[in-house]
């Protein structure tokens, strides 16, 4: 399949040659447990730490503070699941924009005696200030996502940790204060160690890593409890075998992307321009708001989602429905919505995600091929 | 050597006058359409037929294709014996061991004899083989009216024996009634309309229009699932699959926005139309129910009516949507129809659709649309699926 006029990064980023030959090699220089204690897996368990310790280097955070899980899914659980442990159900804050893996929880909550508030976005942006009205003495959590997955918004995580770092001030616990942070990975300015977040997730497929691997953050391995702890590895937090090979593909491909960062970074900004521009001028209707992550880009079409995204398909472009014509999704509460589009903008909104490697070329027969198809609107 | 043994009850069959034997001729050749691959040989007998198949015909497949074949009202394996005492008590105790009644409950011998020079009378012989139920399950008593488990027996040119009889379909064989063009959505309702035809008797093939790029290939596979699901009952179905995208995109450029619906409606039921003269197809069937959507009112549909000289049958016409749903679940095709790819795409449908149409009025702004070209188009590039009696797709038979 030819990577040519992909642009649905955000679901998932097809593995670079680098993390392919980094895989391809790990697995066969490492193939012990990295548990045993003979040298293979003595080896093995160097391996793993060192890997540990480029991610930490990258992300400018201590190797003890990240954990390896089979992909962000499963680190968000972890987060939502050790709220179980507590003996006296709180309040849990979310956001309305939250991914699927974070709003899943809600009903489980809910079920176990939960207070789940769920703040509005308009815009794509969670205020600070609806976090701060929303805290109370009974919150044990507040889960905001970084990057929005549908419309690229970088939400303030600086200001909501600085208000919830406030507030906890008055109170015997500490309030966590998770952000999913799968779409800001390598992509926007991320500073963990001075944002306040306590745990965020990660994912290694969004950045040309392998599929089944990815990251907690956890800034103290006290703030979350491990439902399964299972053999005590990865510091008693992720029970299993590690995923080592997977595991060090992943931590050559967030070195790779974090290399001349600034320039990429910079590159895409254009793009990201540019392809508002082309896009607007073909007569779409820009979702993203100003400010939005430069690898992500909603827009409206005339058209049903499904259909424009069809329609480009057989052109092909590999672009994302950012809400499926069906009756499933009608359903379930649209981001584009959220931000206040309404149903109809909603309804016929795409995704258009980038990655270092998309080429100027790419977006130029992009905006051209929509430019085309206009007649048909 | 046929050895497997299945006995059919026919239904209102045997309530035929002279052309009785057209109809049974025709279960027949249904019944032995789906069964071929295991040499299916048809007996007859009063209000009976005996199917034979050989000794590996598989149970299941069997039962699939006997309780979708419209005509029969019954059926049940049945073991063969002659026609004496002892033969029928050991053929009665072999039964019994290949389907045993349980430990606990109540029994009846339900026996019938056809052939009244046989020395027992029916009591007589259910008094006989109730000793012999009695002898392998002691514990288990007698009930007349509502037994847990029924042993049969039926004397006639030669001994039959049964203990677990299953509900046919009913209705009448398929192609006995001519033969019907449906108009097959993705939806609940049409597979539904399908059956119910096909159980009087109609033949029936099937139209789908397809909107790509407004509908998506999606919905087309669940189409030709659902074609597969219901060909069975149909005696097999072709899909016609009429790319509908230009005819569409012309009526919703030059239609009022609120008539579009039914501008659609007319169009299918002229192409459906020519389809079914090409087929000699004397009736269009569709999945419509009275007063359900906004092309379902009487106004509505007297006017998509009025677009063609073809009988339009709607076998739903007096369905709630609960029922529809209760036999779309019993034919299997409930689970299908609900997958979310939809048959229309949202633009096509507009916001406030004229539900109480003039018919003369909306006649004249159908036919100013000059639709025919398209249509024609259409039914030049319509593709031709075929699903056999078993439901499997099969390169069609020219």
């Amino acid at each position: 399949m030819a990577m040519q006029n992909y642009f649905d990064y955000a679901a998932t980023c097809p593995m670079s040659e680098l993390s392919i030959r980094s895989y391809a090699k790990a697995a066969s220089e490492y193939p012990f447990n990295p548990s045993s204690k003979h040298r293979g897996g003595r080896e093995a368990h160097k391996a793993l730490e060192e890997a540990r310790e480029k991610c930490a280097r990258v992300l400018s955070v201590m190797p003890e503070q990240l954990v390896f899980t089979s992909g962000a899914t499963e680190s968000i659980s972890m987060v939502f699941e050790s709220l179980l442990w507590q003996k006296k159900p709180g309040r849990v804050i979310i956001s309305r924009i939250e991914h699927d893996a974070v709003k899943s929880f809600i009903p489980l909550l809910k079920e176990k005696g939960w207070d789940v508030v769920q703040l509005k976005a308009k815009d794509g942006i969670v205020k600070a200030e609806d976090v701060k009205a929303a805290l109370t003495e009974e919150t044990r959590l507040v889960s905001i996502m970084s990057v929005n997955n549908v419309n690229g918004a970088v939400e303030d995580v600086n200001a909501i940790s600085a208000v919830i770092r406030e507030y906890e001030k008055s109170l015997k616990h500490r309030i966590i204060f998770f952000s999913d942070s799968v779409q800001a990975l390598g992509k926007v300015g991320l500073s963990l160690s001075e944002s306040g977040i306590d745990a965020a997730s990660f994912s290694a497929h969004k950045i040309g890593g392998p599929r089944g691997v990815g990251m907690l953050y956890v800034r103290k391995k006290e703030l979350i409890r491990s439902l399964a702890p299972a053999g005590g590895q990865e510091g008693g937090m992720r029970g299993g075998t590690e995923n080592l090979a997977s595991i060090i593909s992943f931590s050559d491909a967030l070195e790779d992307i974090y290399h001349e960062r600034a320039e990429k970074e910079k590159r895409m900004a254009a793009l990201n321009k540019r392809l508002r521009e082309g896009l607007s001028e073909a007569g779409l209707l820009i979702n993203s708001p100003d400010g939005a992550s430069p690898y992500i880009l909603n827009v409206s079409s005339p058209l049903p989602s499904e259909v424009f995204t069809r329609m480009l398909d057989d052109r092909g472009f590999s672009v994302s429905s950012g809400s499926a014509c069906s009756n499933n999704a009608r359903k379930g509460e649209n981001i584009i919505e959220v931000m206040g589009y309404g149903r109809e903008r909603a309804m016929s909104s795409i995704r258009i995600s980038m990655f270092d490697s998309t080429s100027e070329k790419e977006v130029e027969d992009l905006i051209a091929t929509v430019k085309e198809m206009k007649s048909e609107f | 050597m046929n050895s497997k043994l299945y006995l059919i009850k026919e239904g209102e069959i045997s309530l035929k006058g002279g052309n009785r034997n057209l109809f049974e001729k025709r279960l027949r050749h249904n019944i032995k359409d789906k069964l071929s691959g295991w040499n299916a040989n048809i007996e007859k007998q009063k209000g009976r037929l005996y199917l034979f198949l050989d000794e590996d015909a598989d149970d299941e497949t069997v039962e699939k294709a006997l309780s979708t074949t419209f005509g029969i009202t019954g059926f049940a394996r049945a073991y063969r014996c002659e026609k004496n005492v002892d033969a029928i008590v050991s053929m009665a105790e072999e039964v019994l061991r290949k389907n045993p009644f349980g430990d606990k409950g109540t029994f009846k011998i339900e026996a019938r004899r056809e052939d009244k020079s046989f020395p027992l009378s029916s009591y007589e012989l259910s008094v006989l083989l109730a000793k012999t139920v009695h002898e392998l399950f002691p514990a288990l008593e007698v009930d007349l009216k509502r037994p847990d488990y029924t042993l049969h027996v039926e004397v006639r040119k030669d001994v039959y024996l049964y203990t677990d009889d299953k509900k046919g379909p009913g209705g009448l064989p398929v192609q006995t009634a001519g033969r019907g063009m449906l108009l097959l959505s993705g939806g609940i309702d049409s597979p539904v309309a399908a059956i119910r035809a096909a159980k009087r008797g109609m033949k029936i093939d099937s139209i789908y229009f397809h909107a790509y790029p407004y509908t998506s290939d999606e919905a087309l596979e669940k189409v030709k699932k659902l074609a597969s699901l219901i060909a069975p009952y149909l005696g097999g179905t072709r899909l016609y699959v009429v790319p509908f995208t230009d005819a569409q995109l012309r009526i919703k450029k030059l239609s009022l926005e609120e008539e579009t619906t039914l501008m659609f409606r007319a169009s299918m039921m002229r192409t459906a139309e020519k389809i079914a003269k090409e087929r000699k197809a004397l009736a269009i069937v569709t999945g419509e129910a009275l007063s359900q959507v906004a092309s379902q009112t009487l106004e509505a549909m007297s006017f998509t009516d009025s677009m063609t000289d073809t009988l339009v049958i709607r076998p739903l016409v007096g369905m709630d949507k609960e029922e529809i749903i209760s036999t779309a679940k019993e034919i299997g095709t409930y689970e299908t129809s609900i997958l979310p790819y939809e048959d229309c795409c949202v633009i096509f449908s507009p916001k406030h659709p004229v539900t109480h149409p003039d018919k003369e009025e909306s006649r004249k702004h159908y036919l100013s649309l000059e639709m025919d070209e398209e249509i024609d188009k259409a039914i030049a590039n319509t593709e031709v699926f075929y699903f056999n009696p078993l439901g499997k797709e099969e390169s069609l038979k020219r």
